[in-house]
């Protein structure tokens, strides 16, 4: 049984379908992000969730009790706000205490789980504190056992690092995941930063003005991509128009927009034509000519270079072909002359390209 | 950073109007008040110097402290009315959309927009003996003799309670959408149902509204003198009624004075109670 099931759920806001017959299931201890452009409906469909939002036609079960039309307070849901939405007026303690007050828990116990939860997140000293004096990570922490304490059915998070420094949120996702996991606690996180969703997900819901896109695991929605939306999304991304030209036992040659690449037979291609992607860390950079075995190189020229500090991205302009974006680490004896204007040799394993299904 | 504090000390000469304007209307009459307040009225003339006699008379003359607590009451009936119609109306006003709001607005200022006579007199058309609602439910045959519906304290309040309704629902208002709505929905999300979400967030969160609402009402409703005139007829006694009095009919500027430092310190007393309810449940 899953533990939040969404079927056909739909809202629309005046003509505008916010969400549009949407279906997901979140399995018991799973952690689903739902990922995707602003505006794109992720938060609508967290709030019908948690019962904050209506929607016009569908079931939500939390689980596996129909709980469409119930209120928010009888939903046994943890939310956490991107904005803390701490009690200001209340301590730590309070704040924490609060869920289970709400639930007529006797004081004794209520005593034992505000410290159990306080513990877990690291914040056992802190209690008597009021939250204006707490750093951002900490009143994150204190929205977190809030919401934990009460045993909710499933965790639900809405950009909740979104106000945290890059440093502290890559902090807190490794934390989050690591409580997540050991409470085995269902998890519906909404980000539109990709690398948190490919960090922290056991399977990513890409959305797309209030549709799902793809669904899948971290490695299938990178490596995967079941659209254009979703390559271009995830990362970047060379795409380019391809039609095949050649053939073998293995594999199929394809002439991208003036580029010659090989792509595995195994990829199935539809009509001629298709799009393929090319993700810029696969992609080598020579100084000469090598030719190696399942791989195509081709002759260009740099156009720029970005440095990156542990990357650094080229544009290469293949001779009558597409410019290409390369992203090499920066290790130590880089040989590769960066200047713009400088010719190099690319080398695009077969297994690189990818062809995205139509 | 000596340019910037050069600037900002000749900008302090821009406050000078305003000081001197609170100089002299507020400074100096209420050093006048103290002055005069411990002057001697005898005969009709008035000796400067430091007696107690308009105090004790205040004091002991058993009409002044009666009328005194009177008004007292009055205001605090005044401001808790204002405060429990008011709070539901800044409620809907934070619920409402950008129109409605501004249409809410207005119908709650509007009374501040009329002169004080005409809206008196409309209200007298309205509750008097003879006025709209004790016709109405005569000719129904609800009832036989008129309702007592003024020349009372109810009259008073309510004539009262139309005007400065605004100032409580203004602070309210702005209390109430200075609250994070996400705030309120964790409270739900945790199981609070609306009532208790109302009860341990909303309320305790608008307290600095509440606070200055009752505050500003408080004080305006201390020193009501035409409504109770009009409206409660002799019935219904204030302290500046009885100070208009002493000045007009009586000239005791001095026993005049000691009233007015009197009512004063009644309306200091309630910005501290104010303050010290702001203190506690603020941190
Ligand atoms: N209360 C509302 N009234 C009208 N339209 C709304 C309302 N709430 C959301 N929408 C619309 O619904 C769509 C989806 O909004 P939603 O907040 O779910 O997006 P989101 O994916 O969370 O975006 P973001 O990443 O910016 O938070 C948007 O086009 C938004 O304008
Ligand atoms: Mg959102």
């Amino acid at each position: 049984m899953s533990t939040v099931e969404l079927r056909k759920v739909e809202k629309r806001y005046g003509s505008v379908a916010a969400v549009h017959s949407l279906d997901l299931a979140i399995e018991p201890g799973e952690f689903v992000t739902l990922l995707g452009p602003s505006g794109c409906g992720k938060s609508t469909t967290l709030r019908m969730v948690a019962g904050f939002v209506q929607p016009n036609a569908g079931t939500i079960e939390i689980g596996g009790k129909d709980v469409t039309g119930i209120p928010p307070h009888r939903r046994e849901v943890g939310l956490v706000f991107q904005n803390y939405a701490l009690f200001p007026h209340m301590s730590v303690y309070k704040n924490v205490e609060f869920g289970l007050k709400m639930r007529g828990v006797d004081p004794s116990e209520r005593r034992s789980r505000v410290e159990e939860a306080l513990g877990l997140v690291k914040l056992g000293d802190y209690s008597e504190r009021m939250p204006a004096q707490l750093s951002g990570g900490q009143q994150q922490r204190v929205a977190l056992a809030r919401a934990l304490v009460i045993r909710p059915n499933v965790l639900l998070l809405d950009e909740p690092f979104g106000a945290l420094d890059k440093q502290l949120r890559d902090h807190m996702r490794i934390e989050l995941r690591d409580l997540q996991r050991k409470l085995n606690i269902s998890t519906m996180f909404v980000t539109h930063d990709q690398d948190e969703a490919l960090s922290m997900s056991d399977r990513i819901v890409v959305m797309s003005e209030g549709t799902v896109c793809q669904v899948g695991g971290p490695n299938a929605i990178y490596e995967k991509p079941n659209s254009r939306f979703v390559a271009d999304f995830m990362g970047r991304s060379n795409l380019f128009e391809a039609r095949q030209v050649d053939e073998s036992n293995d594999a199929r040659t394809l002439d991208a927009e003036g580029l010659l690449l090989n792509a595995d037979k195994t990829q199935e291609l539809n009509g001629g034509n298709a799009i393929v992607m090319v993700r810029p860390e696969k992609i080598e950079l020579l100084e000469s000519e090598t030719n190696r075995d399942g791989s195509v190189t081709v002759g260009g020229k740099i156009m720029s270079s970005v440095y990156l500090g542990s990357t650094v991205q080229y544009e290469v302009k293949v001779e009558d072909g597409p410019t290409v974006l390369v992203v090499r680490q920066n290790v130590e004896d880089g040989s590769i002359s960066a200047q713009p204007g400088s010719p190099v040799f690319l080398s695009i394993p077969h297994n690189a390209v990818y062809i995205i299904p139509q | 950073m000596s340019q910037t504090q050069g600037g900002n000390s000749k900008a302090w000469w821009l406050l000078s109007p305003g000081v001197g304007l609170y100089i002299l209307t507020f400074f100096i009459p209420l050093a006048m008040l103290l002055v005069l307040s411990f002057a001697k009225f005898e005969n009709s003339v008035t000796t400067i110097g430091f007696f107690f006699d308009n105090y004790v008379k205040i004091m002991t003359d058993g009409i002044t402290l009666t009328i005194f607590y009177r008004t007292v009451q009055l205001a605090l009936m005044i401001t808790v009315s204002c405060l429990v119609l008011g709070y539901p109306v800044a409620v809907l006003m934070r619920r409402s959309g950008p129109r409605a709001r501004l249409w809410l607005l207005f119908f709650i200022v509007s009374p501040l927009l009329t002169s004080i006579i005409v809206r008196n007199v409309a209200w007298v058309l309205i509750l008097g003996r003879s006025g709209i609602i004790n016709d109405t439910l005569i000719d129904w045959g609800w009832i036989s003799t008129p309702l007592p519906l003024m020349y009372n304290t109810f009259g008073v309040v309510l004539a009262v309670v139309h005007v400065y309704l605004s100032f409580m629902v203004l602070p309210l208002f702005g209390a109430l959408i200075a609250i994070d709505s996400s705030i309120e929905e964790a409270a739900s999300s945790l199981g609070a149902s609306p009532l208790r979400v109302f009860l341990t967030v909303t309320l305790p969160l608008s307290l600095p509204g509440v606070t200055a609402g009752c505050t500003l009402v408080f004080i305006l409703s201390m020193g009501i003198y035409l409504t109770p005139v009009i409206m409660g007829g002799n019935f219904v006694l204030t302290l500046p009624m009885l100070i208009t009095d002493s000045v007009r009919n009586l000239y005791n500027w001095p026993v005049a004075s000691a009233m007015a430092l009197m009512l004063l310190a009644a309306i200091g007393a309630m910005v501290l109670l104010s303050a010290r309810v702001q203190k506690m449940v603020g941190g």
